[in-house]
């Protein structure tokens, strides 16, 4: 079975990929990836990305993670979702 | 969702009626009830990752009742267009006394603004923009 994480777009960077929703296999040598990795592999896929992610959080399985976090690791089966700041209220 | 008979919490694209929401936070044992509407003072779009929200409102809900001692809460956020002067989010606190319903509604619409997955778009007749805000959790 492949090994593949989920990662769901919101509001601006929704409307930069033009999707609300993708699945990523991991690279073929690993089955995780730091926040580093991610963020990396995300500019890579869309262009425009770049810096919205700088000014967004990521949440995993629905829970907001540091981002200066070395130890934090996305892994298969994972839901990551990039959080524009938020605007609520 | 109710996250128990105490707590109420929705995110709705139905339009939101006070009395209602009030009606929800009465109790027998509560003196006081506060509620907090905001209103859109331009044509709004909101939008959310919904099971997040859920968990992250009942996470500072969670939080409040520590702050002060509370009786009822519920906590509505209306999504998808919200047209101008309609209400999109209603906080409504019971409690014994003034002072901790009072407080307790100022703190969690402060920190649902900061931390919910919510976001919203003002429409324009010839496009439309994404919001922050001011203290929200990034950067």
């Amino acid at each position: 079975m492949s090994k593949e994480f989920t990662i769901l777009y919101f509001a601006s960077a929704r409307d930069a990929v033009n999707i609300s929703s993708e699945i990523i296999s991991f690279p073929s040598t690993s089955s995780s990836l730091s926040l580093q990795d991610l963020t990396n592999l995300l500019k890579n896929r869309h262009e425009n990305l770049g810096k919205i992610l700088e000014n967004s959080m990521f949440a995993i399985n629905m829970q907001y993670v540091d981002k200066d976090d070395e130890s934090i690791m996305v892994k298969p089966g994972d839901e990551v979702a990039i959080i524009p700041p938020v605007s609520g209220g | 969702m109710a996250k128990t008979e105490k707590d109420f919490i929705k995110l709705t694209s139905d339009p939101l009626v006070l009395q209602n929401i009030v009606d929800l936070v009465k109790d027998d044992q509560a003196g006081a009830i506060s509620t907090f509407c905001g209103t859109t003072l331009v044509h709004l779009e909101y939008e959310s990752y919904i099971p997040m929200a859920e968990k992250e409102i009942s996470s500072i809900i969670t939080d409040v009742r520590t702050k002060w001692q509370l009786m009822k809460i519920a906590v509505y956020h209306r999504l998808g267009i919200v047209p101008v002067g309609e209400t999109s989010v209603i906080i409504a606190v019971s409690s014994v006394h003034r002072h901790e319903s009072l407080k307790a509604a100022e703190w969690l619409i402060d920190t649902l603004k900061e931390k919910v997955p919510i976001w919203k778009k003002e429409i324009y007749n010839d496009g439309s923009s994404w919001k922050e805000n001011t203290k929200s959790k990034c950067c």
